[in-house]
């Protein structure tokens, strides 16, 4: 079987600096992946890479078992791969409407006409944006706005999903209510979903299979029960963190809880 | 939901979206290509193809470097002055509670919708011995190097003031706000606001600085030898050698060089933040004790910026104004086909290549190099280039009508249109084009349904400050323009020998209405809500 | 609510845009381009005469004061191979050999030629002098506070005018061929001193002619050496000046006549020999006696009071093709003498 999205020893650096450093992972097709690591190391970048806008210094990317990128080239343009993607600052266009973002996507991707409308509405129910249809980004929560990032990835049914800490700039009842949504989603859509966060407890609720990263490198992948039998620091940094879900660990009593862990994980959101 | 949206329906070809944006890229690339970099460069083949040759020992004359380095000397003052009084102007007028800011802003941008000659002329009738307040020494200041300096600082800080307040007007308003709760307002403007507005003034000092260097008319004017006077002999009748003259164009070119990739360090990975799409509408800081003494400043500096353009008003007189109709000619039309057409033209190739630069492509940052050298290289190089280029039998329809007017404009303003809409695009965060492309959305729909609708307002703004440019230009189309059909300020100068001072002083009136009146017009599209 | 300014804004480019294009290049039937180095106020009303007489449309480029004679010159040996003039009209007898010497020029004698001076027209036919300027001092009388008037070109080099004369740029206009012509007349060595004698005398380079009267009737110089038309403008405006013939005893003043040259292969030939025929006729150095004060060189011809007649004044000798090629050999002394570099020597 081919991987949906396959790393296959690839490389990124910045002059001297490496971003990505000799990284060979697949996402296997229906197989939700939650990439871990902290801010800085290198989880952005390899969303890019995915995507195809940035072309790798070494090694090559796979997309459907398609040769999308080699060192230093890009064979398949970000616009013909045929992935979705979240952003982190979800990158909504300010001047379209919520049914237009969804009306544009499904145009670009050539769906045919007469599916367009009820494919807006089915994803619109989904992620309950029906009656905030006609608003702009400008006019919705934060949370809503997540939602329609959602929105515009998945109605254009994806094989692969990328989504890039989507919930980082928000609290945590809207997390836990998201995160609640994404399972249901992803578990509809049957795609393969590569999920980035710094944050164990999205990952434990989530991953199907979680890689760690850090300072560029892979430096684990399993499942959470395969990785806490490490002994690498970060892995045990990571873990340690106190989660909340369903995979053996306890959701936190309170706030206070949730606070006190968002300072061991250090604050900042920005990975470039 | 399986049930309801089918798999696309069908891949576009991988080539598709190459080959659109080599088209689109291809396009402007075309028009800079016959602007910009033939005319240039045409010297060069006209050399290869046995033209006359040059003399390399031109540029071993010390003589040549002395006027370089005195020109140098004086376009560093102009800059100065253009700085000293713009950066202040501009956080005062844009950003705090001085009185009656708007009327300043107005009265200080006059002299820079003006060609510089203009306000010289107005200077010399204020301050000549003859003139309304002059006496000897503001005499010898006046026709001295001082004289060119505060003629050119004047004429030429509006460029800083507007530039710079722009890119304040844009600034995240809780960048300002979360510093105005522990420091005051000298504070904020001095550390945190122009700061921030680095690559604007970066780009605004560039402008000023080039503008400075290949003035003829002023210096010549005012009796002050400059480099650029230099190269204009060098084309002269009897001495035509376009070749030699774009031999001593070189360090001027070099120069510009060296001053883009200090621009570039300056405004580092930063985003642009010239002209913007929001606008906020911030309550201004209070000065307190300050707003008296700051709005005299302001005030003052509006005064000595309308100064000479009142004085040319006065010089015209009843009689000035009543020989107008005389004396006009199609002046008005002959100046605002061309630009309106040359602006136009700008803004619309400024969208692929402003993009491009603003996202750090490659192709387009050679453009832009070229653009910028364009905009620096003496006018009359370029102009002799232009003639050479386009005046062919097969050309004919072009060069004897008022489109060369616009081409050479073309030529000479892209760079301030590109650099304009970069500064744009720079301000949109890269992954809302990144999100239309990862969704399928090719390079032109990119263009035409995320990049010209974000920046509809920057858009307008590009075209109308190079419209601006054009209007005001003189230089760049005397070479050129078709018999019968000069721009108004090519006429002004025609006029100006020997023709009835008060024609010409009423003139020059004209001449800034007209581009006040451009403004007028656009500024409120500029106002309106492009984007929600 | 933006996108109909927009459209509004857009409809009104668009309908600037499509009135220019009715506008276009239109046929050259029934018009004559012409170049000249005269100055716009006073070419434009003789060109505007004769459009009345012949119904000939005449589309004229005018050169700026700044530039004056070098940038029509500039763009017509620019348009070389693909001729867009029919005709220059050059300010004065020397500019002409520029192009004479880069075979631009198609010969031809006008009309009335024959009745011109033959110092002032070339026997081939290739320039023929018309309404002539000559080269004279302006004097302010106020500031001459007693002093003897000025008689001599030598007297701006007098140390008793030591920081009180005026001349204009010897690069460009119709200064350089001053220049030459005194370069011609006096012998290299003489000319060479006077002009070193000139800097060390503190004369004042402006910018022009105009800049030079500009400075005389400012009174911030008390005399300057410029061009006639200019010299009766500041008359004509009642400023407290004199004008002098210089060297009347000596060497003759240097007069300039206007002169008509048709450019080979312009696209309009026989309306351009029309126009020759009317600038170089009486009825045009009529108007430009009036105008501009320029001298007729047709015998006859009514003149203003104020006007000097060609033959009263003791004009100097000269060859205008010799003068004219000493210009292009001064060139580089010149720009050393002015400060720039100096280039081919």
């Amino acid at each position: 079987m081919t991987s949906a999205l396959r790393f296959d020893q690839v490389s990124l650096h910045y002059g001297a600096r490496f971003a990505v450093s000799d990284v060979s992972l697949a996402i296997e097709t229906g197989e939700i992946l939650c990439l871990l690591g902290p801010s800085g190391c290198g989880k952005s970048s390899l969303v890019r890479l995915a995507l195809g806008l940035t072309a790798p210094s070494a090694g090559r990317v796979f997309v459907d078992g398609r040769e999308a990128s080699v060192a230093g080239r890009i064979i398949v343009p970000p616009e013909q791969r045929g992935l979705s993607v979240v952003f982190q600052d979800l990158g909504l266009w300010p001047h379209f409407s919520v049914e237009a973002h969804l009306r544009f996507v499904l145009a670009s991707r050539r769906i045919a006409k007469t599916a367009r409308e009820p494919a807006i509405d089915k994803i619109l129910a989904s992620v309950e944006l029906l009656d905030r249809r006609r608003c702009y980004p400008a006019e919705l929560s934060g949370g809503e706005r997540q939602r329609l990032a959602i929105a515009r990835a998945l109605v254009v049914r994806p094989r692969v999903v990328l989504l890039d800490e989507p919930l980082s700039n928000l609290d945590l009842v809207l997390r836990r209510e998201l995160l609640d949504l994404f399972r249901k989603l992803f578990a509809e859509m049957e795609a393969s979903v590569l999920y980035i966060t710094h944050d164990i407890r999205e990952a434990a609720l989530l991953g199907d299979r979680v890689a760690v990263m850090e300072a560029g490198r892979l430096v684990a992948t399993g499942t959470l029960a395969e990785l806490s039998g490490l002994k690498s620091p970060i892995v045990r940094e990571i873990l340690d963190a106190p989660t909340w879900g369903t995979r053996g660990t306890s959701p936190p009593a309170n706030h206070d809880a949730l606070h006190s862990s968002e300072r061991a994980n250090g604050s900042p959101d920005s990975d470039q | 939901m399986a049930s309801a949206v089918g798999r696309p329906s069908g891949r576009s070809p991988v080539t598709r979206s190459v080959t659109e944006r080599t088209l689109i890229v291809g396009s402007a690339s075309a028009i800079l290509l016959a602007a910009c970099v033939l005319p240039l460069l045409w010297p060069l083949i006209g050399l290869a193809t046995g033209g006359r040759g040059v003399d390399l020992g031109l540029i071993a004359d010390p003589a040549l470097w002395s006027l370089l380095a005195r020109t140098l000397v004086v376009t560093a003052a102009v800059l100065a002055l253009a700085l000293g009084i713009g950066l202040p102007m501009a956080v005062l007028v844009a950003r705090t509670d001085v009185i009656g800011r708007g009327a300043v802003l107005v009265l200080h941008a006059f002299p820079a919708l003006l060609p510089p000659l203009l306000p010289a002329l107005g200077w010399f009738h204020l301050l000549g011995r003859q003139g309304l307040i002059g006496n000897e020494a503001s005499t010898a200041i006046l026709f001295s190097e001082a004289g060119v300096v505060l003629t050119l600082g004047l004429a030429l800080a509006p460029i800083v003031t507007a530039l710079t307040a722009l890119a304040l007007w844009n600034i995240d308003p809780s960048q300002e706000e979360a510093a105005r709760v522990t420091a005051a307002p000298g504070r904020v403007a001095t550390r945190i606001l122009l700061p921030a507005a680095r690559p604007a003034i970066a780009l605004a000092g560039i402008v000023v600085a080039a503008l400075a260097l290949s003035e003829v008319g002023v210096p010549t004017f005012l009796r002050a030898r400059t480099y650029a006077a230099a190269v204009f002999a060098r084309l002269g009748g009897v001495d035509f050698a376009p070749a030699e003259a774009l031999l001593l164009a070189l360090p001027v070119l070099a120069l510009t060089a060296m001053l883009l990739v200090a621009e570039r360090w300056t405004a580092g990975g930063r985003s642009f933040a010239t002209l913007g799409l929001r606008s906020f509408r911030k309550a201004p800081m209070a000065l307190g004790p300050w707003r008296a003494p700051a709005s005299l400043f302001c005030w003052l500096v509006a005064a000595l910026s309308a100064a000479p353009v009142a004085a040319l008003a006065w010089r015209a007189g009843w009689d000035g104004f009543a020989e107008l109709p005389l004396w006009i000619g199609n002046g008005v039309s002959n100046s605002l086909l061309p630009a309106a057409l040359a602006a136009t033209v700008i803004a619309i190739v400024a969208i692929p290549v402003g993009h491009g630069l603003a996202r750090r492509d490659r192709v387009t940052a050679g453009l832009d190099i070229v653009a910028f050298a364009a905009f620096v290289a003496p006018p009359a190089l370029l102009g002799v280039g232009l003639v050479a280029l386009w005046n062919r039998p097969e050309t004919g329809w072009l060069y004897g009508s008022w489109l060369i007017i616009a081409l050479g404009y073309v030529g000479r303003y892209a760079a301030i249109g590109v650099r304009a809409f970069a500064a744009a695009c720079a301000q949109l965060p890269a992954t809302i084009e990144d999100a239309a492309r990862v969704f399928g959305v090719g390079y032109g729909s990119r263009l035409a349904r995320i990049v010209v609708p974000l920046h509809a307002r920057a858009f307008i703004g590009v075209w109308l400050l190079t419209l601006l440019f054009c209007l005001r230009d003189l230089e760049t189309a005397t070479l050129f323009y078709p018999p019968g059909q000069e721009p108004l300020p090519i006429r002004i100068f025609t006029l100006e020998a020997n023709g009835p001072e008060t024609v010409v002083a009423a003139l020059a009136c004209v001449q800034a209405a007209l581009s006040a009146i451009a403004v007028a017009l656009v500024l409120p599209l500029l106002g309106a809500r492009a984007a929600r | 609510m933006a996108r109909p300014r927009l459209a509004t804004a857009l409809a009104i480019l668009l309908t600037i845009l499509v009135g220019a294009c009715s506008d276009g290049p239109g046929p050259s039937a029934g018009e004559v381009v012409a170049y000249t180095s005269v100055d716009q106020v006073y070419a434009e009303p003789v060109f505007r005469r004769f459009e009345e007489k012949t119904g000939i449309r005449v589309r004229a480029a005018f050169d700026t004061e700044e530039t004056k004679s070098t940038g029509m010159l500039n763009r017509l040996i620019a348009e070389g191979n693909n001729p867009r003039a029919d005709l220059f009209w050059s300010g004065d007898p020397v500019r002409p050999f520029v192009l004479i010497g880069r075979g631009l020029v198609a010969p031809y004698a006008p009309a009335n030629a024959a009745a011109i001076p033959a110092t002032f027209r070339d026997a081939q036919g290739r320039w023929t002098g018309t309404a002539a300027r000559a080269r004279a001092l302006l004097i302010n009388r106020e500031r001459l506070r007693g002093h003897p008037m000025p008689t001599s070109v030598r007297d701006l080099a007098d140390p008793q005018w030591k920081g009180e004369a005026a001349i204009a740029n010897p690069l460009y206009g119709t200064t350089t061929m001053h220049a030459a012509a005194l370069f011609a007349t006096l012998g290299e060595d003489e000319a060479s001193r006077f002009f070193e004698a000139l800097k060390a005398n503190d004369v004042r380079i402006a910018g022009s002619n105009g800049e030079v009267r500009r400075l005389v009737v400012a009174g911030e110089v008390t005399f300057g050496l410029t061009d006639t038309d200019d010299a009766y403008e500041a008359v004509k405006d009642g400023a407290p000046v004199a004008i002098v013939y210089p060297d009347r005893q000596g060497m003759g003043t240097l007069v300039m006549p206007t002169s008509v040259v048709l450019i080979r292969g312009g696209p309009n030939p026989e309306a351009a020999r029309q126009l020759a025929d009317f600038l170089v006729s009486p009825d045009a150095e009529r108007m430009m006696a009036e105008s501009a004060a320029h001298m007729p060189l047709h015998p006859g011809v009514t003149v203003p009071a104020n006007v000097e007649r060609v033959e009263n004044i003791k004009a100097m000798q000269v060859d205008y093709g010799e003068v004219a090629d000493t210009m292009n050999r001064i060139q580089p002394w010149l720009r050393q003498w002015v400060g720039l570099p100096a280039g081919r020597q």
